[in-house]
Formats: C-alpha cells, sequence, structure tokens
C-alpha cells in the first residue's frame, strides 16, 4: 500500500480547511446567488441552454445566412451606380476627403463595368453580377451602410461584433443567445470556411456572453470547402457502439457527481455539451454529405465548374443548415490572398472574385425560394466595407467605410427595393444613412428581438450589440 | 473566450470541448500512462479500479463505480479483442489480446479524465 491510501487528503478538502475557510464558502454563496439573478431570466437555461427561445415579438425571419465577402467589393462596380463617376473620370474629386484614409487617394476612377437594369423593379447591377441580378426583385439593396473601420481588423470586428475597440459578442453569438437553436443535434450558430484573420475567432466568440452562444467554425479559409469539417468530428479509433458505452459511463459518473456537490449549471452544461458533440458527430457528416443532393442542384450552385465549386459547396452545406434548424449560418469568401481587396488590379482581381460567387448565389437564392424557405430566412451579403472612387494607384480603390453597399433578400425585408444613397461619386452614405448599429438593430428586429431588450448584465451595467446606438430601418420591413 | 474575464464558470463548456477531451489524440494516448500503471499495481479488477480513482479523484471507488466500471471496462476489452478493424486507427488496434486490454483500462482512465469531478473543483 502506497502512502496514498493513509494520508487521504483531497485537494478539495485542502482548500475548504485553509486560510480561506468560511469566507471562501460565503464567496461561492454569493457567486451562486448574485448569478442565478443574472440567470432567471434566461428560462430552461438549466436544461438544455440552447434549447429554442421565443423571441420579444413575431419574427419575420427565423434563421439567418450571412454572405461574407471579405476584403470589401466596391459597391460602384457591382451595386451602386455612379455616372458622375463616369463622366469626371480622371478628376481629381471635386469633395472633400476624409481626415483618415488608409492610404493616398488619387483622381476619380470611372467602373470598368457596364450596368443594367434587371427585373421589374428596373434595379441596376453591373455585370459582374449577371446571375444574382436575375434575382433583383427579391434583393433589398442597402446603399447607404457606412461606419465600420478603414482597415480590415478593425472593419472586421466592427461589422461582426459592434465593436472595433474592445472584446465583444459577436453578431451570431447575441441571436444564439436570444433565440436559441430548433435543432439540439446541431449548434446553433455555425461559420463556414471563416477568415482566421483580422479579428479571427471574436468575430464568432461570446466574449462575456455564456460559451455556448459561440459559432462553431467548419474549416477556415484556407482549407477547400471539402475538406471542412469540425475537429474531432470523425473519430476512427474507437467504434461508434464504445464511444456510446464511453458516454454512458462519463455521463452516469457526471450525474452521481451532480447529485453529489449539488446543482451546477457548468456540470450540467458540460453534460449538454457532451450529449451535443456525440449527436454532431453523426449529424454534421450528414449535413455536409452533400451527394444526397440532386445533380441539377450540384450545377445549380456550380459545383460542376472548378471555378464556383469551391463557394457553391459552402452555400450548399449553408442551405443544409439552414434547413435543419441552425440559427445563424456564416459563409465566407476568401482566400489565402488578397480576396474583394483590390488595392490595385481591381479588373482582374474582381472579375476573378465575382466569378466565383455569382452562380453560387444565384443558385442558392433560387434553391431558397423553392424550398419555401427564402420567406422566414434573412439572406445578407456583403463585405467589411466598400472601396473608394477615387484610384489608388493606377487600377484599383482603397477601403471605403463611409458608404457603401449590402444587400438583404428574404425574411420580412422588402424586395427589388433600393435603400439609401451615397453622393454623386459613391464616396460618403448621405441619404437614409445605415450605421453598421442601425444595420445591426435592423436585423435583431427580423429576428424578433429588440436591440435594446436583448442585453447581458457585465462588469455592472448591461451590455447589448448595439452599444448605446441603432435605429431600425422601418422603411425596409415589408 | 480566453480573451474576457468572466466572473463565474457558468456556461463555459461546449461541444467542441467534449469532442477533444473524448477524440484527441494527445488526450487518448496520455490515458495509456495511468492504465499501465494501475495494471501494475494488480490483477485484479476492482483493485485496479480503485487505484484509478484513487489517483485521479483522490478518493477509493465505491461498490457501484466498481461494477458499472468492470461492466464497462470487459464490454470495451471484448470489442477491442473481436473487432479491431472497428477502432481502426487506435493505436494498439490489431495487435494482440494483451494490448485489447490495456487499451480498455485506458479508455477507462480516459473517462475518468473526461468526467466532471476530475476537472472541476468544488
Amino acid at each position: 500500500m502506497s502512502v496514498y491510501e493513509h494520508n487521504l487528503y483531497s485537494r478539495r478538502q485542502a482548500l475548504q480547511n485553509t486560510a480561506v475557510g468560511f469566507g471562501g464558502l460565503a464567496l461561492a454563496a454569493m457567486l451562486g446567488q448574485s448569478s442565478s439573478a443574472a440567470e432567471s431570466s434566461l428560462p430552461q437555461a438549466a436544461a438544455n441552454p440552447l434549447a429554442a427561445k421565443p423571441p420579444h415579438f413575431p419574427a419575420r425571419a427565423k434563421r439567418i445566412v450571412f454572405l461574407f465577402m471579405k476584403g470589401g467589393p466596391s459597391h460602384v462596380d457591382t451595386f451602386d451606380p455612379k455616372p458622375e463617376l463616369d463622366r469626371l473620370h480622371g478628376q481629381a474629386p471635386p469633395f472633400a476627403l476624409p481626415k483618415v484614409t488608409f492610404a493616398k487617394q488619387g483622381n476619380l476612377l470611372k467602373s470598368p463595368w457596364k450596368f443594367r437594369q434587371y427585373g421589374q423593379s428596373g434595379l441596376p447591377v453591373s455585370d459582374l453580377f449577371p446571375n444574382v441580378a436575375r434575382h433583383v426583385d427579391d434583393l433589398c439593396i442597402l446603399r447607404s451602410v457606412h461606419g465600420t473601420n478603414p482597415a480590415h481588423g478593425g472593419a472586421l470586428l466592427k461589422l461582426h461584433t459592434g465593436s472595433d475597440q474592445f472584446v465583444r459578442p459577436s453578431l451570431g453569438a447575441w441571436v444564439t443567445y436570444g433565440l436559441g437553436t430548433e435543432n439540439e443535434n446541431l449548434p446553433a450558430f455555425v461559420t463556414i470556411c471563416p477568415t482566421l484573420a483580422h479579428g479571427g475567432v471574436n468575430n464568432w466568440g461570446t466574449a462575456f456572453l455564456p460559451a455556448y452562444c459561440q459559432g462553431t467554425p467548419i474549416g477556415n479559409a484556407s482549407l477547400p470547402a471539402k475538406q471542412a469539417a469540425i475537429k474531432h468530428i470523425r473519430n476512427q479509433r474507437i467504434s461508434p457502439a464504445l464511444q456510446r458505452q464511453q458516454l454512458d459511463l462519463i455521463a452516469a459518473m457526471n450525474r452521481d457527481h451532480i447529485e453529489t456537490v449539488g446543482q451546477s449549471q457548468s456540470l450540467e452544461g458540460r453534460l449538454h455539451s457532451f450529449e451535443l458533440a456525440f449527436r454532431m458527430q453523426s449529424s454534421m457528416p450528414d449535413i455536409q454529405d452533400l451527394s444526397q443532393e440532386t445533380a441539377a442542384t450540384h450545377r445549380s450552385y456550380g459545383l460542376d465548374d472548378p471555378v464556383t465549386e469551391n463557394f457553391g459547396r459552402q452555400c450548399l452545406m449553408a442551405r443544409r443548415f439552414l434547413e435543419a434548424g441552425v440559427r445563424f449560418v456564416q459563409v465566407t469568401h476568401s482566400d489565402s490572398d488578397v480576396q474583394w481587396d483590390q488595392h490595385g488590379n481591381l479588373y482582374q482581381g474582381h472579375t476573378k472574385n465575382a466569378s466565383e460567387v455569382d452562380k453560387p448565389i444565384a443558385g442558392f437564392l433560387e434553391d431558397l425560394k423553392q424550398r419555401g424557405l427564402l420567406k422566414d430566412t434573412l439572406v445578407l451579403w456583403g463585405g467589411e466595407f466598400g472601396r473608394t472612387p477615387t484610384a489608388q494607384g493606377n487600377d484599383g480603390r482603397d477601403h471605403n467605410p463611409h458608404g457603401f453597399t449590402m444587400w438583404m433578400a428574404g425574411g420580412g425585408v422588402k424586395s427589388g427595393l433600393a435603400y439609401g444613397a451615397t453622393d454623386e461619386f459613391g464616396y460618403y452614405a448621405v441619404e437614409n444613412k445605415m450605421h453598421v448599429h442601425d444595420l445591426h438593430a435592423t436585423i435583431l428586429h427580423l429576428l424578433g428581438l429588440d436591440h435594446e431588450r436583448l442585453t447581458y448584465r457585465y462588469a455592472g451595467r448591461d451590455f447589448r450589440l448595439t452599444d448605446v446606438a441603432g435605429h431600425v430601418a422601418q422603411a425596409i420591413l415589408a | 473566450d480566453p480573451t474576457m474575464p468572466m466572473r463565474s464558470r457558468k456556461g463555459t463548456v461546449v461541444a467542441p470541448q467534449a469532442l477533444l477531451m473524448m477524440y484527441d489524440e494527445l488526450v487518448m494516448d496520455s490515458a495509456e500512462s495511468p492504465a499501465r500503471q494501475i495494471s501494475d499495481h494488480s490483477h485484479e479488477d476492482a483493485q485496479r479500479i480503485t487505484r484509478a480513482y484513487t489517483l485521479a479523484l483522490g478518493r477509493p471507488a465505491n461498490a457501484h463505480e466498481i461494477d458499472r466500471a468492470i461492466e464497462f471496462v470487459q464490454r470495451a476489452r471484448k470489442s477491442f479483442e473481436t473487432e479491431p478493424a472497428m477502432h481502426a486507427d487506435h493505436r494498439l488496434a490489431h495487435r494482440d489480446a494483451v494490448d485489447a486490454e490495456l487499451a480498455a483500462w485506458a479508455l477507462f482512465c480516459q473517462s475518468l479524465f473526461a468526467s466532471n469531478e476530475f476537472i472541476y473543483l468544488q
């Protein structure tokens, strides 16, 4: 017999009996009290924390998908035509530039692309997006978005979390916090092939919100979509039957433990996380298995063409996740190169980027429509900023967070509409301006959440996604 | 979120953590060492189990826990012995009965490491 058996004295006993003693117990009790007060506003938190929760008021959209174009697509070359820009091409900008710009601004640079009018709405779309253009009557084009940040890092963080200065929960985390998920076998918030740069995990993180609100990344932007999977989701080391038995053993140990030490959200939360992990092992590969889709669907998303295959795969996975009840899905168009960030080489760069996403996005919209999903799915498209109508170098455009375009479709927004406007050159948002906070407030509203009521108490005050700002853009609500 | 101080551990657990605790290579392999330790300690299942509990949790296993663990180890041992192909990537698969034995005990030890009592101090 070793010295262990004779002198058994657990760590727990040691901690409890040392100087901390009664003080420690009192502190634990206080923490227990204050935390249960905070959590009392969360129904069913002791059960499955991810269980679906009702919105504040009837929602127009039950789920949301964000098609994120990393690097900043130029709005004056895609969805915001500027005849004045064409007319005054080559001249110095006849307006005041912002005090802070990312780089030196040159003269006005007209768009190399022609804009055409489409659909019944007659909304103009450039030749970069001929396939998406066919769906223009489904789109609500927001031309006056502004307020992210002149640099990618700050801009991504501001767009994804509402702050470019502090670590804050992501939009997806807030949505998960407010609404939970409809499918207990899947995470509530999934981000497909996200970029690890410019904010990285913070763009799908939870900051001070409970950890279960965080996004689950599937692969990342440097991996082909075909290889994208959750880490450890496939385990070939022990058979599924034995895995189940191991899980049952761990669960039994944990249940006995809870009975001994008393109820605790973290202990029960862990029980749930193991259960979810086990279920995800079968549900995730199933959703990612695109072979179950028809050949026609594959073609519609561009899976038969090497140019569109990667992004098409991501979009098709996204549709399957949405269908299965995932609340927030992000799809990121990015790669290890400069993505949409054409400081130079605007023509070749944007042509390449658009050719990779145009058909898949159109196929995705069509698919959502055909399945009856579009009407209660909010689709959001855009990047972290737009680009300057002034040139950078000979053939590029610089970052422009002062006025740019994003578009929405489905989920309760008016369709065939262009909302807001930039000035005649496309530099600044001037009419019906939509700050990032306003965008967030509107998104939450469409999901049935009041951005001023969706709060979390941390560090002594109630935080919200929109900080102390944000107005819902009522005019775009259907 | 590791960048944010939180006042409590509430809600800090997520499914990917669970996946890692159960299936990560490092976690699985590191359970081999205690498995060897308890195997060296005794030839009897019950004693091995008590030893594992003492090492991991600082207390002996009770009768119920011993029975439960014996059942698990027997099933695991049988599975490793009779159907090694189902555990294709396991380091100890496709070898002999001795390794099936060790693999079963390692899986049991790993389960102890994954349990709340091991991880959480109350």
